[in-house]
């Protein structure tokens, strides 16, 4: 039998679990990790996403890697894809960056224009 | 690419792609600095082996420009080092490969326990054994499972492989 402290222990514990798998609802991160992004940095923005989303408890946050994204002058970058399905590709990505989106992006809902590359709906 | 472990990261990116169960990394220093890579991947078939070394070649449909092996095989040659490469498909894949470290092209090492910790937080990884110098690190064995990937765990594997990698004789200039 445990004790409610323990079982308290537990569920923080599967929470916080929960930002490395899928949610269907929420925002999917996908960091572009091909060639060209690590080249450029990626693995430092991955981790800083992955950092971001824990420090402020985000838990319908999804952040993976995907291959090359087919714009290797612009890596390190990450596309951004809320629950509506809309897309918004940031590019040039450097950790205060990072930290910009996701505290104005994905805690206040507002997309960072000025440092888009692209955004589309996928119908 | 400016340091060593950013080519090894990418190349363990093809084994996770190829739905490897275990990877293992053995690096080693006897003359030249030695790395084996095998995994339990879905393999190649002989003609896709012949053409990972060129640029030209990438398993994606989208594009048909791979650089990922074609670097780290121009890196070998250009540091006067060995590319050998050798897979089943259904088996697994075994990548030989050896740089004269001490060449003016071979690139900054980088750090070995924040590429440890990197592979632990990818979503891809289910096993991971790194043998270095007479070291061996395995996440499972150390009780990094692939359950409870967060952020703390991995600075705590990183610490962990740190530790255990300087008693190895590791140094992370």
């Amino acid at each position: 039998m445990k004790t409610i402290e323990e079982l308290k222990q537990l569920r923080d514990e599967s929470l916080k679990k929960m930002t490395m798998r899928y949610t269907k609802d929420g925002y999917r991160v996908q960091v572009g990790m091909g060639t060209c992004g690590i080249a450029s940095g990626a693995r430092a923005i991955l981790n800083a996403f992955l950092e971001q989303v824990e420090n402020h408890e985000l838990k319908n946050v999804t952040v993976t890697q995907v291959g090359c994204m087919g714009e290797c002058a612009y890596e390190p970058m990450a596309e951004i894809i809320d629950a509506s399905g809309q897309s918004y590709v940031y590019g040039c990505l450097t950790i205060p960056m990072v930290r910009q989106i996701v505290e104005k992006h994905m805690i206040d809902h507002q997309p960072i224009t000025k440092y888009l590359l692209s955004e589309r709906k996928d119908s | 690419m400016t340091k060593f472990t950013d080519y090894l990261y990418d190349i363990l990116q093809n084994s996770i792609e190829a739905k490897a169960e275990h990877i293992k990394l053995s690096l080693k220093r006897n003359g030249l600095l030695r790395v084996l890579i095998e995994d339990d991947g879905i393999g190649m078939d002989k003609d896709t082996l012949l053409k990972v070394r060129t640029f030209s070649y990438s398993s994606r449909r989208k594009r048909n420009v791979g650089l990922g092996l074609s670097l780290i095989h121009d890196l070998s040659t250009s540091t006067n080092g060995y590319f050998n490469i050798d897979s089943t498909l259904g088996v697994g894949t075994t990548l030989s490969i050896g740089f004269d470290d001490k060449h003016i092209d071979f690139p900054e090492f980088g750090s070995l326990e924040a590429l440890l910790g990197d592979l632990y937080i990818h979503q891809g990884v289910k096993n991971f054994t790194l043998m270095y110098e007479d070291v061996l690190l395995d996440f499972k064995a150390l009780g990094f499972d692939d359950e409870s990937k967060t952020m703390s765990q991995k600075k705590k594997l990183e610490q962990v492989a740190k530790a255990l990698l300087t008693r190895g004789g590791y140094e992370n200039n």
